[in-house]
């Protein structure tokens, strides 16, 4: 990132091939729109309208004195026309460490985007020069908005906001204390522990007598005939043990995310690793009635190419959403990328309103077995978490393991939807699916192999 | 689940506007020849068991918007690298 500008004030590098109104774009920050007011008040002598004071949130800008500031309320966002020497004296604002002024940069002249621009073109030519808008517009605010993202992006790589991590950091922190897994998605970072949110896990049960999971609060329902929750396979102690293990393990690494979450443990899947869509659904509406946020599933069986995804579990999952509990699975292992091989994303995964999770890998690159998005209609890959060498806890004696899969990647997803579902109780359902795209790190690859990314803690 | 012979198990649907008559449709299915086995009220699923020959018919019955054939899983096995 060293070669991006570090100063915040710095004028976008191509501003020559854009055409600008001469007017200024000031970014004010979350809490100090007043103080960044006063400031704009006092060092460049503007008086300023406030769409505040507009019972419709509307201002006529052409009746607005060159003299005057615009203040954008809901957006913290001042449009000012100012004087060269004005001008730098607000950017030496803006550059300095503690203001409310957090950038300052020319307004662009937005035209607008329509589809299918060129055939329409041919009907009614696209204005020539497009001129300030009268009033303010729904169409007008959303050019701000573009505006406004490439403002954040500035930001992010002028250093105001957390820049991604060095590779000196992953492996000082990585050698230390944490799995790389939970380390390159900055959950030890993060402030959440999934306090209050309850988790469910539906896999081969749980090691009841595991070390690691000693005084939690864990709930437990077996759906497999015959079977007590007891895991006599490993599986689902591994996946647990990466969406809710410890925050100090008896022995480091650490490997669990939400270490504070209520554990509900449904064996839906037996010792010998077979499961049915029954049982699994059983165990998908025992956590939605015990109103668990989150529902993670290290399962499922593959589909074909075209193969249509399964409307009894797009129900379930359609119904889960509105009820507050989102859904998280894995993408599937049936892929060989090394020899061109690639499977769609397996069942139930594939379902629309199901979170499907890819495995990336340490180095943040495919998993070679990580199913691709090859059925647009629903079979996409949302996101990606870490699933290649992932240490996590096995049943006594053998204490902890470390292996690979789809299923690996799936539990670092639902711990950290546990982290914000507990950040913001609003997030929850669809809600909280938006939220984990939105915060998830933005990779070089496809989206149809990584969805939005690799998923980020809050 | 212990599966009789011949006998496959169901995943039954029911309309929206089934959803809090769960039990209603369930009697009908069984009229249909279904072993029901689980009301899944927050799903507004049905599960059971019926011959394979049968399926067919539960898709008639008042209410009923899906049916399908439960699939199977089948995790590797414990000592696998990829899981």
């Amino acid at each position: 990132m060293g070669t991006f500008p570090t100063s915040p004030s710095t004028v976008s590098p191509n501003l020559e091939q854009t055409e600008t109104t001469g007017r200024f774009l000031v970014l004010l920050d979350e809490t100090g729109s007043k103080e960044g007011l006063n400031i704009l008040q006092k060092s460049a002598g503007l008086r300023i309208a406030s769409t505040a004071d507009s019972a419709t949130g509307v201002l006529d800008i052409e009746h607005i004195s060159p003299t005057d500031a615009v203040l954008f309320d809901k957006l913290g966002i001042a449009l000012v026309t100012v004087a060269p020497d004005q001008y730098q004296s607000l950017a030496a604002t803006a550059a300095s460490e503690k203001t409310p002024i957090l950038s300052i940069e020319p307004e662009r002249v937005v035209y607008a985007i329509q589809e299918g621009a060129v055939r329409r073109a041919a009907v009614q030519p696209a204005p020539a020069a497009a001129s300030a808008p009268a009033t303010i517009t729904t169409e007008y605010l959303q050019g701000y908005r573009d505006a406004v993202d490439r403002l954040v992006d500035s930001l992010v790589t002028s250093g105001r906001m957390p820049a991604p991590i060095t590779e000196e950091e992953f492996e000082a922190e990585a050698q230390a204390q944490v799995t790389w897994g939970l380390h390159r998605t900055r959950v030890p970072r993060s402030r959440f522990s999934g306090r209050g949110i309850r988790v469910a896990v539906l896999d081969t049960g749980l090691d009841l007598r595991h070390p690691d999971f000693a005084g939690r609060s864990i709930v437990s329902q077996s759906f497999v005939t015959g079977q007590a929750v007891q895991d006599g396979h490993g599986h689902g102690t591994h996946v647990i043990g990466t969406a809710c293990g410890p925050l100090q393990p008896s022995l480091l690494p650490r490997y669990g995310v939400a270490y504070n979450c209520d554990i509900f443990a449904g064996k839906v899947l037996s010792n010998q690793g077979s499961g049915s869509d029954g049982g699994i659904l059983a165990g998908i509406n025992w956590a939605i009635t015990n109103k668990c946020s989150v529902i993670s599933m290290s399962l499922g069986a593959r589909v074909f190419p075209g193969q249509a995804f399964s409307p009894i579990f797009e129900n379930a999952a359609r119904r889960a959403l509105n009820l507050g509990t989102l859904i998280i699975a894995a993408a599937g292992n049936d892929s060989d990328r090394r020899i061109g091989s690639f499977w769609p994303v397996s069942h139930p995964a594939n379902c629309p309103s199901i979170l499907a999770v890819g495995a990336v890998d340490i180095r943040l690159q495919m998993a070679y077995f990580s199913n691709r998005g090859l059925d647009p209609n629903g079979g996409q890959v949302d996101i990606a978490g870490p699933g290649v060498n992932v240490h996590s806890s096995w049943p006594m004696p053998t204490s902890y393991r470390s292996i690979s899969g789809t299923s690996m990647a799936t539990p670092h997803v639902a711990g950290i939807a546990a982290l914000i579902a507990e950040s913001n109780t609003n997030a929850r359902g669809l809600n909280l699916w938006t939220r984990l795209q939105q915060l998830a790190r933005r990779l070089p690859l496809s989206s149809a192999d990584v969805g939005a990314g690799l998923v980020l803690a809050p | 689940m212990s599966v009789g012979s011949g006998k496959v198990q169901v995943l039954v649907t029911v309309e929206d506007q089934f959803s809090g008559r769960l039990a209603e449709v369930a009697d009908s299915l069984r009229a249909e020849g279904l072993a029901v086995e689980n009301l899944l009220e927050a799903l507004g699923t049905i599960s059971g068991f019926i011959e394979q020959d049968r399926v067919k018919g539960l898709s008639r019955v008042k209410g009923v918007a899906h049916v399908e054939q439960s699939r199977q899983f089948q995790l590797e096995p414990p000592d696998s690298e990829i899981q």
